[in-house]
Parts: structure tokens; C-alpha cells; sequence
């Protein structure tokens, strides 16, 4: 949808002979579907198939006013993002980084936020994957069904509890149909090809059903070699500087180990009535992909004895296999594999003031075993149901809202190698209700939230493998109340002006790493000690935004402060762990075979940043229009007392415009993006350089013929080529960002 | 102990450049590394030794090879002739850490020569002292020059891992830890700083391969040091054996050459004639293909039966288990068909060492019958003990002793009811609960004696 547009919402009520559509079973996708409605069902000759009542045009409004701290990624803008990891396909959006970890991983960090900070949900339900357990582990979900991705910073994320104090995604993909079938067969087929790597990216879904009965069915399939990247792939500065190591194994074109494949797909079905629908889905993703060489045999020159005997050999001639690059320096490999049960319910307008009460609940099986060399070393499995009742209402005349209740049952397990963290259960409900009051041109929007969270692990110590560490105990269970609190306050003085001042009040209890971790975590080359007595952690933060809108220009500016209380970090306690000896030392010698040991901790933090945004049309000819975007975001984490050291891991200052020219038909465009550096690390983190991003894209729509629209389009990425270390990314100094890439691809509609 | 080597895979060398690549980093390191000698460990009875490693091939086990490249006369061994301790010669400058610093030497048990989870550590002695090149003289070493190293503080009292103490953290270090006592250092002035810290613990095997952190600096911590040659004293000592090992000395060569660091070798070795090697325990027998002795076949031990073969060694008793295919010769067929025996560290993920007490207070010697109480804990204070078994599910107390708290589940000795309350006890592969009675007259009963089961954690996809 474009910016500067403005909806049309029309209410109608469509009688068909036997059939009638609620407007309510509409509410995703209003206008498109009115209008196909209205499109298809004309006349056909004297005697039609379908009878229709005239539509009564009620009324036309302005697009309703935006939820504050909302943005929405759909229609053209999403597919043209759309890219192999949710990260990398929000990473344009304002205020949205990718916290990639090889291109295979790249997970959103919302203002600065991620991991246990920030939700991810697909359909309104967590993807219960690994992500806030480790960085290098990938998301469960393939941007490529998404119809629409909502990134929620505000008082609305009081409705997903204290795992969404830094903000929510959520990836709409209408798995489970939300609408009977228009057309007996309707559906998308897409394809794109990557030039970089070979990437091959590939889904389809159809739909189809009969009377209240819908039937949904997709799949999609991804293939790519390792990435291309302009220069080396290990940051030799940082390899001398923070590793002590002037010989090391480093590839350059490429990143050796990042190639993946994934293949996945749904099925959904739906009984879809006048005031009742329900249905389910079930779907499954398998996701293999490398992790860019880091933390494991970084230092050829050692290899746990084997180094002093090798050079002595003049044959190996037969050996190859043991002895070989991939012996020595064996890549880690991941394999995930998930599986979701998804059910939704939903009863529309049961009595006069309720708008709707809803039911969803996902069972989701997850699980991933990390490779070394080809043998299984660790294997993360994550059973988790989590469910949702909402009650939406319009009580009064100026008042509406919604009550819910939101539970998470969740078992956690990793075994093998790197069991960092025990086996866990963990349960957590919450009560909430957001109520929006409006008066003239004043919107006052509130929530509250109460949650109770029990994590309990299975083990009543844990002891370290090979060490002759004494096991360390645990507690039987761990209780936390959080008393979630959000206000937001719009004013719209004028029908093209919006001022927006919200405040929010976030409780977030721990999580499960963050409580019992013990053991070295390879990924991040630490060793992380959780901390059982870890209280909540408590955002407060103020967002002041303005917007403004008219036919041919729009601003957008958002400035906030986040106060975090009993923050939850990781401090360094200037000790090492020695992996391959398994020693707790003060120091070593080969500071590539060590790493630092951090326990979690507690400390107040501040985040202060903007987002802004100017559109304008600059000309409107016959072709098309002209129009010129000018963007930038910025966030700054600190540490609140002592030193006010860094909070690691921040985007630095992004700004840049994008020059545009298009009409409905054909689009194209051009991006620059500049990032400056990022002098603020973090204590022992290293600096990243500033990079400039030129991407385009150009796509076109033709119907090809009565019932196949085809949809061409083209992007190019870091087309200056520029070798890009993403300072959000845990692995920014062994893997770079892709090189120049070029992506072509056609998507049809039946 | 080590993290397991990845596996054999059945993937083809495909990247020949790479492999020289690697191979002319390691040559650049390879001379200066073959300048060592790692210490083996073993035990027998009551009693912690340390000798010259053994396994055939291996870097740090040439004990030949390094007197040819100290330009020493044949045959002479690294034992000081005025005390008969064995000198292990090791290099600052070998493959990682620069030029001041090194992880040498090396630490290693075979197969049973040590109790499972036996813990061994360092007991510093004596002073550092100093090879002058100029005056090829040993004196004190100078006073702004010391060694310092880094064991393990795993058994260290300052380590706390009762999370009620530790304002929550699972694990915690005290404050102290962080300035002087995580290290040892030696001095002219003699060991300041921790004179005991960990040097790592047994497999279940009783299998260890290990390295510390040496450091040459100033006092103030600065690497470096003048060039010359370094001598330190220490002994090794188990938490499951009263007596330490013999006392015996590091030479680090601080930069000089190796014809200079021999002459500062040879000044402590003297007429090596009047030495003896010192009786070191026969190699066990251990499983076809595992030359190295260390429980299993693994890429070490097919590339060092690759590297016999490829000297053209000839079969004797101290090389026989590389004659994998017992056809009287050490040749490839033996490499190949020890890859083919390939097994834990190389094929399979390792199996969870059994859930034990990981610091097991308590040993039980089933050939002597002697029952090792290494640490008593009674009225806050901490004592060891050996009691031996006299039959009838009855022990007497032979020595008592106090001693320092050393494990995190000491046994427990409650004198009101005079019961000694021992939580894991290694027995022929099991572990044991047992409480004792006091009977009087310094005699114990077995009161109750309850199997620990252990718990095995596999993995599969």
C-alpha cells in the first residue's frame, strides 16, 4: 500500500443466494477484497449466476489513524523486501536492524532490542524456535508466504507479555483461510533467483474450497551456495588484535560454510460460517544451513596434538578423510526442523458491544541438531503450546478495546556438547486489556497486563563436562509477576496531522538462559553463568511522534527515551575458560583456545534514538510519478551507572533517500543508505566501519491473461559492493554482509 | 582432559594448497616445539609420580630427539645430578601465545595409570632461577624478571557455586581471586601468589592431556624478560593420593639457541653416566590401534603409526601396539587399519562422563584394601584420613590428618553420632554411597552402601 494513499473502507453486506460473507470475516484485507467481490460477482447476461443486493456505500473515511508505534510491511513494498531471513527483509525498515549471524541467521533487532527482548510471532503465535537462546540460531519461519509483517513498538506489544518489551514481529501468512474461496483453484506461484551464491527461492500456495469448507496448501523451497563477499571473510585486524593470531585459516570471495537449504510447507482448512469460523493448520519447515567459521578452530596452530605430527608426514595418500581441510577445520552445520500445529476460532459480534471473541493456540514442535564435521554434537528441542482468548468490544460509543488471556506451556531441552543451558519447563499466563478511548480529535489508548511466569529446571544441578568443577546447584522453581502498564495519547488537531505520546511501561521476567546457563556457548566464544535470582526487568519509555500527510508528501518523525531498569547483561568477570583443556584459568596463553567467562547481571540502561521519514512526490507525469524518500534512524545504548559503558551491539546512525518513479504497473527505484561507524562497541567489543548500501529495484505487473496476473521484478543489493560488518552482528568480524547480488524473479496470481 | 577431535569423515582432500599452507605454518613452529618434554603421570598405590612421556612419536615424547637438537651427547638424560630430578626442557616461543609465554609442557596419563576423576595439581617449590648466557653461570634469576602461571582454580576455596552466596550467579569467583591468587609466581625471592592450583582432572579412564599458561614478565606483568634460561621447581599432587610426586624442574629457553640452552642444560645434567632412567610403570595394553594410550583410536594414533611407517621403524616392545595388524612390520596397512578401529574421539560423540561427585573425596584402593579419605569434613574443620579394610565390612583408621577444605562434597563426620557420611566412593567402575559407624577403638562399619547410578547423555538427530 502506498504511503500517501488513503483507504477507502467500504461496509457492505453481500448477500449471495445462499451464501453471506461477514464483514467481519474480511477484517484483514477490507478493501481488496470488496472490490474483488464487487468485480466478480457482476453480471453475467440476463439470467447471472450470482444475485447481488446493491451495495450501500455508507460512508468514506480516512485511513484509520495509525497505532502509534506500528508500521506495517505489505503488497509490493513486502514482496520486493522479501529475502531469505526476516531480519534481512525488516532490515529497510525504520528503526529495524538484522542481527545476522552468517546470511543463513538474521534475526529483526527492534531499537536496538533482540533476543528475549523482542517477539517474533507467525499469525499472532511465537515461533518458539532457539532465537533468544543463542544468535546463531535461524528463525522458523520463510518470509516468503508472508502476506504482511507488522513490527509493533508500542502499547500494543502490552498484548504478547514481557518476551515483547522490545517490540513485536508479526508475520501474517493466512495459513489457516480467513475466507471462503472466491474461485474454485486461486493461488501464487513464485520464484526468485539470486545471483550471489546461486540462491534459488521458490513457494506456492493455493487455496480452494467449497461453501463454509477453505483449503489452503503451500510450500516453499530455498538453495544457496556460500555467499559472495567483496573481500576477506575473517576481519585479520581483529583476528591480530583480539585473538592474538597472525596465522589463520581465512577465505576471501567468500564465506565458506554459509550455503543452505530449507524446504517447508502448510496446509490449512477452515469452517468458516456467518458469525463463526474455525479451522487449523498444520505446517512444517526443515532448514539446513552453516555457520561461518568463528569460534571453532579459528588457530591452525592447533588441533589438539595432531599439529605437531602432521607436518612430519610426506603421504597422507589414503588419509585424506581424517586429515583433509574438512577433518582438521570441520564445519558446524545446523539442521532445524519444525513442526506447528496452529488452531484459530473466532466468533464475530455474539452479542450487541462485542465485536469478537477469538481462539488461537500453537503447538509447536521444534528442534535443531549442530553438527561438527558431519557427527551431531548438540541437539536444542523446544516443545511449546501457546494459546490466546481475546475479546474485542466497542462497549461504548467512544470506547473500545479488547480483554485477553495469553498462556505459554513450553519444555526446553539441549543435549550433547555445548549444554549450555538445562532442560527446562517453563509456564507463563497472562491476563491483559487494551481499551482505545476517543473524544473529538483525541485518542487515548491504554493497557494493562499481568503476567505470572514459573520456569522450572529438570535438574537439580549442573556440572560442567571434563571439568573438575564441583556441580553447581539449582533451584527447585523460579516465580515471577510482571505488571505490565502502556499509555498513549494521539491528537490529530488537523485530518493530515498526527502527534502521538505514548508511554510504556514493559516487565519482563528473565528467560531461561539467562537464568541457568553454565557452560561455554561456542557461538558467542564465552562462557555464560546464569544468575537464579535475576529480577524483572523493567522498560519505561517515551515516544514522541509526529506525522504528517497529504496528497503528495508525508513526514514522519518518532523520538524516544527507554529507561531500563535491572537491565539483563552479560558481565564479563575477567576470567577464561580454556575449551580444549576444560580449565578455569585467570589467563592464557593462547587466547584463540579461551573464552571469557560472563555471568548474567543487572544494571540500568538507557536508549535514546529517532526514526524519521520525508516522502514526497516530485512530479506526477504521464508515465508515472517521481518521488523522493529521505530517511534516518538512530539509537544509542548506555549503561545508566558507573563507567556508562556501552550497551554492545547497537545499529549505528543510519540516513540515506531513496529516489522513485513508477505507476501501478511498473515501479523502480533507487536506495542509498549510509551507516556511519559505530564508535560505541561496547567494553571488549571491536568498532565497525561506515559503509554506503546502493541497492535498486524495478518490478512490473502484466495480466497475462483472463485469469493469471504475472508480476516481474528485479533488486540489486550493496550494488558499490562494499564489504559491510554489521555492528548488531555477534559474527560481524568473521562474516561480512553479502557483496553485490542481483535478484530476479516473477511472481504469478491465478 | 581434551574436547574431543571431530570425527572421520568420509569426505576426500580436495584442497592441497590449503594443507601446505597449514603445513608451512606449523614447520615455522615445529623446531622450537620439538624443543620440550611433557610430563607423564602416574600412580601407584598411596603415591603420585612423574616421568618422561612415552608415547612413541609424539612431540613432547622424544626425549632422543630433543638431546640431538640440544646438541647434548647421546643417551644423556634431563636429570639434575646434584638432587635426581628430572628437568622437562621447554621454549617460549613455540607455536601460540608470542615469544613470552607458552602452554608447554604438557601433561598426560595413559589409560589407568591414574584413578577416574583423579585431580591433579601443581605444588609450587622453591625459586626461579636464571641461565646467563653472557657468564654461563645458574644464579638467582634477576629481581625484576619472574614466571607466572595460570592453573586451574576449579579447586580453588575462592570459588563458590552455591548460588545463595552468590547473590543469585550459579557460579562466582571471590574478588580476590582476580588480583594475586589465580596464578603462582616465581621468584628469586621464592612462589608468591597461589603455590597450589589445578592442573586438570581424569577421564573415567583415568586418562589426562593437559597445559598450563606460563608467562615470562616483570614485576608489574609486562611479557618479556632478559634472554637466558629459566629454571622453576614444582611437584605434582592428587586428591586421591597422600604423597606427591617427586619435586621436579621446567627449563624454559627465554631466546637463546639451541647449543646455548643445552650448555644451560648440561650445567644441571652434568656426567648423565651416574643417572638412571627413573622406573617408569609398563604401558597397559590397551585396545588394538590406540598407541597413544589414551582409551581410544584417534587421528593421533593413526598418524603417528603413519609416521613410524614412515621412518621404517623397526618393531620393538616399546612400539608394539603400532603393529596393529600383527604382521611383525609398522607400515600403512597398520595407519589404515587403525582408521578403520576408529572409534570414541573420532566416531561417535562422547558419552557424558558418569554423573559422579565430581571432586570425589574418597578412593577406595580394591588391591590394597586402603580406603582414601581426602577430605573429612567435621565441626567446620577439614581432615584426611586413610582407613584400611579388616574384614567383616569393618575399616581401621590408619593416619589422620588435618588439611585444607578441598572438595566441594567433602565427607562428612558428625561426632555426635559418629557417623562418617561418604557421598560417592569409586568402586570397580560404580560409585558408592556409604556410611560408616564408629565402633570405637578407631574402627568404622560399614553402616549402609548404596549404588550411584550414573547417567549417560546421547545425542541424536
Amino acid at each position: 500500500m502506498h504511503p500517501f494513499a488513503r483507504l477507502i473502507v467500504i461496509t457492505l453486506v453481500v448477500l449471495f443466494n445462499n451464501v453471506s460473507v461477514h464483514k467481519n470475516a474480511l477484517a484483514e484485507d477490507k478493501t481488496s477484497e470488496a472490490v474483488h467481490l464487487n468485480t466478480s460477482s457482476a453480471p453475467d447476461g440476463e439470467n447471472p449466476l450470482i444475485k447481488m443486493n446493491p451495495i450501500n456505500v455508507i460512508g468514506i473515511k480516512p485511513e484509520q489513524a495509525p497505532k502509534p508505534g506500528a508500521s506495517t510491511l505489505k503488497g509490493r513494498a513486502l514482496q520486493l523486501q522479501q529475502n531469505d531471513t526476516l531480519g534481512q527483509t525488516l532490515s529497510e525498515e525504520l528503526g529495524v536492524s538484522n542481527a545476522s549471524f552468517g546470511p543463513g541467521v538474521g534475526i529483526p533487532v527492534i531499537r536496538g532490542l533482540t533476543g528475549s527482548r523482542v517477539r517474533i510471532l507467525q499469525n499472532g503465535i511465537g515461533t518458539h524456535d532457539a532465537t533468544s537462546l543463542s544468535p546463531d540460531h535461524a528463525l522458523a519461519i520463510d518470509t516468503l508466504f508472508a502476506h504482511e509483517i507488522k513490527v509493533l513498538r508500542g502499547p500494543e506489544t502490552i498484548r504478547y507479555g514481557g518476551g515483547a518489551i522490545g517490540g513485536v514481529v508479526d508475520v501474517s501468512d493466512d495459513r489457516i483461510p480467513q475466507r471462503r474461496a472466491k474461485e474454485t483453484v486461486s493461488g501464487t506461484i513464485e520464484s526468485r533467483y539470486n545471483t550471489n551464491a546461486n540462491g534459488t527461492h521458490s513457494a506456492f500456495t493455493l487455496n480452494t474450497g467449497k461453501d463454509r469448507l477453505a483449503f489452503n496448501l503451500g510450500g516453499f523451497f530455498r538453495d544457496r551456495n556460500d555467499i559472495r563477499i567483496p573481500g576477506k571473510a575473517i576481519d585479520e585486524t581483529f583476528a591480530v588484535q583480539q585473538l592474538g593470531l597472525t596465522e589463520i585459516s581465512n577465505a576471501s570471495g567468500k564465506i565458506p560454510n554459509t550455503d543452505n537449504k530449507a524446504i517447508g510447507g502448510f496446509t490449512g482448512l477452515s469452517w468458516l460460517g456467518d458469525q463463526v469460523m474455525a479451522g487449523m493448520s498444520v505446517s512444517h519447515t526443515d532448514n539446513r544451513y552453516g555457520i561461518p567459521r568463528g569460534s571453532h578452530h579459528l588457530d591452525p596452530n592447533h588441533l589438539d596434538g595432531l599439529e605437531t605430527i602432521l607436518p612430519r608426514l610426506d603421504d597422507i595418500a589414503g588419509f585424506e578423510d581424517i586429515f583433509g581441510p574438512q577433518a582438521l577445520f570441520p564445519n558446524i552445520r545446523v539442521n532445524m526442523r519444525q513442526t506447528r500445529y496452529d488452531f484459530k476460532s473466532e466468533w464475530y459480534e455474539p452479542v450487541q458491544g462485542i465485536d469478537s471473541i477469538s481462539f488461537r493456540y500453537g503447538l509447536v514442535d521444534y528442534g535443531h541438531t549442530e553438527f561438527e564435521g558431519g557427527s551431531p554434537f548438540t541437539r536444542f528441542n523446544n516443545k511449546a503450546g501457546e494459546g490466546r482468548v481475546e475479546m474485542q468490544h466497542n462497549l461504548l460509543h467512544n470506547l473500545s478495546g479488547t480483554f485477553g488471556l495469553q498462556w505459554i506451556d513450553r519444555k526446553f531441552s539441549a543435549l550433547g556438547v555445548e549444554t549450555f543451558v538445562p532442560e527446562t519447563k517453563q509456564l507463563s499466563i497472562g491476563l491483559y486489556t487494551t481499551q482505545t478511548y476517543t473524544l473529538n480529535n483525541w485518542s487515548l489508548q491504554g493497557g494493562l497486563r499481568f503476567e505470572h511466569a514459573q520456569v522450572n529446571p529438570k535438574e537439580n544441578e549442573l556440572k560442567l563436562r571434563g571439568s573438575a568443577l564441583s556441580p553447581v546447584s539449582l533451584p527447585d522453581s523460579l516465580d515471577f509477576q510482571a505488571i505490565s502498564a502502556s499509555l498513549g495519547l494521539q491528537w490529530n488537531p488537523r485530518q493530515d496531522f498526527t502527534a502521538t505520546l505514548t508511554y510504556n511501561h514493559g516487565v519482563r521476567p528473565p528467560d531461561i538462559q539467562e537464568l541457568f546457563s553454565f557452560g561455554p556457548h561456542l557461538s558467542t566464544r564465552s562462557f555464560d553463568i546464569g544468575n537464579v535470582q535475576l529480577k524483572n526487568e523493567t522498560v519505561n519509555m517515551i515516544d514522541l511522534g509526529f506525522e504528517w500527510k497529504t496528497a503528495r508528501a508525508s513526514m514522519r518523525i518518532n523520538g524516544y527515551y527507554n529507561r531500563t531498569s535491572d537491565f539483563i547483561y552479560q558481565r564479563n568477570t575477567g576470567l577464561f575458560y580454556e575449551v580444549d583443556n576444560e580449565v578455569i584459568r585467570q589467563r592464557c596463553v593462547s587466547v584463540a583456545q579461551c573464552v571469557s567467562m560472563f555471568a548474567y547481571d543487572q544494571r540500568s540502561a538507557e536508549f535514546i534514538g529517532y526514526e524519521s521519514s520525508i516522502d514526497a512526490t516530485l512530479y506526477q507525469l504521464p508515465q508515472g510519478n517521481l518521488s523522493l524518500t529521505l530517511f534516518s534512524d538512530y539509537v544509542r545504548g548506555r549503561f545508566v551507572d558507573n563507567d556508562r559503558s556501552d550497551v554492545p551491539r547497537m545499529p549505528p546512525l543510519r540516513y540515506g533517500s531513496e529516489l522513485g518513479f513508477g505507476n501501478p504497473v511498473w515501479n523502480m527505484a533507487l536506495r542509498y543508505t549510509r551507516a556511519e561507524e559505530q564508535l560505541h562497541p561496547g567494553t571488549n567489543e571491536t568498532s565497525t566501519r561506515g559503509y554506503h548500501l546502493l541497492t535498486a529495484s524495478a518490478d512490473y505487473q502484466l495480466k497475462a491473461n483472463q485469469w493469471m496476473d504475472l508480476w516481474f521484478f528485479a533488486k540489486g543489493y550493496n550494488l558499490l559492493n562494499e564489504e559491510i560488518r554489521n555492528s548488531v552482528s555477534f559474527l560481524r568480524n568473521f562474516a561480512p554482509e553479502p557483496g553485490r547480488s542481483f535478484i530476479l524473479g516473477v511472481r504469478a496470481t491465478f | 582432559m581434551s574436547l574431543r577431535l571431530p570425527p572421520c569423515t568420509d569426505g576426500y582432500f580436495q584442497n592441497h594448497f590449503f594443507y601446505l599452507v597449514l603445513a608451512t605454518v606449523l614447520m615455522t613452529g615445529q623446531s622450537i616445539s620439538a624443543q620440550h618434554l611433557d610430563i607423564e603421570v602416574w600412580g601407584q598405590g598411596n603415591a603420585l609420580f612423574a616421568g618422561y612421556c612415552r608415547t612413541s612419536g609424539a612431540l613432547g615424547c622424544d626425549l632422543g630427539g630433543l638431546t640431538d637438537t640440544l646438541e647434548l651427547p647421546a643417551g644423556t638424560l634431563t636429570i639434575e645430578t646434584a638432587t635426581k630430578k628430572l628437568i622437562f626442557p621447554v621454549d617460549f616461543r613455540d607455536l601460540s601465545g608470542g615469544n613470552f609465554s607458552t602452554r608447554n609442557p604438557g601433561f598426560q596419563s595413559v589409560r589407568t595409570a591414574l584413578l577416574p576423576n583423579e585431580l591433579l595439581s601443581y605444588r609450587a617449590l622453591g625459586k626461579l632461577k636464571y641461565w646467563d648466557p653472557a657468564i654461563s653461570t645458574w644464579d638467582d634469576a634477576p629481581p625484576d624478571v619472574q614466571i607466572r602461571l595460570f592453573g586451574g582454580l576449579e579447586a580453588s576455596t575462592e570459588i563458590l557455586n552455591d548460588f545463595s552466596q552468590c547473590a543469585g550467579q550459579l557460579l562466582c569467583f571471590n574478588e580476590n581471586i582476580l588480583g594475586f591468587d589465580g596464578s603462582t609466581v616465581f621468584s628469586r625471592n621464592g612462589i608468591s601468589g597461589s603455590q597450589e592450583l589445578v592442573v586438570d582432572i581424569t577421564d573415567t579412564n583415568g586418562i589426562l592431556h593437559t597445559h598450563l599458561s606460563f608467562f615470562l614478565e616483570n614485576q608489574v606483568g609486562e611479557a618479556g624478560g632478559p634472554i637466558g634460561a629459566y629454571l622453576i621447581e614444582m611437584q605434582l599432587i592428587s586428591n586421591a593420593r597422600f604423597f606427591p610426586s617427586d619435586p621436579f624442574l621446567i627449563l624454559f629457553n627465554a631466546g637463546i639457541d639451541p647449543g646455548e640452552f643445552g650448555a644451560a642444560l648440561n650445567a644441571l645434567t652434568g656426567d648423565s653416566e651416574n643417572n638412571d632412567l627413573p622406573q617408569q610403570p609398563e604401558l597397559p595394553v590397551s585396545i588394538p590401534g590406540d598407541v597413544d594410550l589414551d582409551g581410544d583410536v584417534d587421528r593421533i594414533d593413526v598418524a603417528l603409526i603413519l609416521l613410524a611407517a614412515q621412518n621404517n621403524e623397526t618393531l620393538n616392545t616399546t612400539n608394539a601396539a603400532f603393529d596393529v595388524d600383527q604382521d611383525g612390520f609398522i607400515t600403512r596397512a597398520d595407519a589404515m587399519l587403525a582408521k578403520t578401529l576408529c572409534t570414541l574421539r573420532l566416531c561417535n560423540i562422547p558419552v557424558e562422563a558418569p554423573s559422579t561427585a565430581l571432586n570425589v573425596a574418597a578412593i577406595y584402593d580394591q588391591t590394597s584394601g586402603m580406603l582414601s579419605l581426602n577430605d573429612i569434613q567435621t565441626d567446620g574443620n577439614h581432615y584426611r584420613a586413610q582407613l584400611q579394610i579388616q574384614g567383616d565390612h569393618t575399616f581401621a583408621l590408619v593416619t589422620l590428618q588435618p588439611d585444607i577444605s578441598r572438595y566441594a562434597t567433602p565427607v562428612q563426620y558428625d561426632a555426635v553420632s559418629e557417623m562418617i557420611e561418604i557421598p560417592a566412593v569409586f568402586v570397580n567402575g560404580k560409585f558408592y554411597r556409604v556410611a560408616l559407624k564408629n565402633t570405637g577403638n578407631s574402627h568404622f562399619k560399614i553402616e549402609s552402601l548404596e549404588e550411584i547410578h550414573t547417567l549417560s547423555n546421547q545425542i541424536a538427530e
